[in-house]
């Protein structure tokens, strides 16, 4: 249960901390940081056992997040502290751009993570949207 | 028609035939509720076309000048031709700022 709430907590610091850096970087440094994943470099050699234990506890983490934030969080901020989590772990994933039609808010931008053909955090109401890109 | 307007028209006919525009190839596009929605992965701007504007951007699949675009869209819409081409400067204008169009002298 503490695991559950410290780790929660972390969660939701790492997302506003992204969430300010996507506000403050320009649009083609944000796709160049996206693209080149420069925190490759301090992945964590687990074994895969650990790997395995750790993948559904940070998508259930991301969905609860995703939940749950209303400020000072994006879809993006969080798909993006999804692909630095599951880079450092050493597992492929993919950002996905596009645009939602949302009822009172009309055509969004929306970015989503997939990894292991399973939506890390939530992606395209069906039928409501369009796939523009995969990073 | 003063000089200086009637040189303005001339200058600006000119520029209708003498530039093409195309659309970028770097640029994503996709089609929602029967507009385009346009994405520039350098920049990650978006752009959300309208019906008419959805129309411009068909039309510069292949290089095509003002001229030609706007012949086309008053061929096919019920449009007063000053309307119809103020919003055609409008929409290359944004698109242009964008990087979502390319500009080719002739």
């Amino acid at each position: 249960m503490r695991w559950r709430w410290l780790s929660s907590f972390l969660i939701k610091l790492a997302d506003h901390a992204i969430w300010i850096l996507v506000k403050l970087l320009p649009g083609s440094s944000l796709i160049a940081l996206i693209r080149t994943r420069p925190w490759q470099g301090f992945r964590l050699n687990l074994p895969p056992q650990t790997v395995a234990l750790l993948v559904p506890r940070i998508r259930s983490l991301l969905i609860e997040r995703s939940h749950q934030a209303r400020i000072g969080s994006s879809c993006l901020s969080r798909a993006l502290l999804g692909r630095i989590l599951l880079d450092l772990i050493d597992v492929p994933n993919q950002i996905h751009i596009g645009m939602n039609t949302l009822i009172g808010r009309g055509k969004v931008p929306h970015a989503w993570l997939m990894a292991e053909n399973r939506e890390f955090t939530p992606g395209m109401l069906a039928g409501d949207g369009c796939n523009f890109m995969i990073l | 028609m003063s000089n200086s307007s009637a040189s303005d028209a001339n200058e600006d006919g000119q520029a209708k035939r003498l530039y093409t525009y195309l659309q970028s190839p770097s640029i994503c596009a996709a089609e929602l509720d029967g507009e385009i929605c346009l994405f520039n992965p350098s920049t990650a701007t978006y752009l959300n076309l309208n019906g008419s504007a959805s129309a411009i951007w068909n039309l510069i699949a292949s290089k095509t000048n003002e001229e030609k675009i706007l012949a086309a869209l008053l061929d096919a819409y019920d449009v007063d031709e000053a309307v119809c081409h103020s919003e055609v400067r409008e929409f290359l204008n944004e698109a242009l700022e964008k990087g979502m169009v390319e500009v080719h002298p002739l």
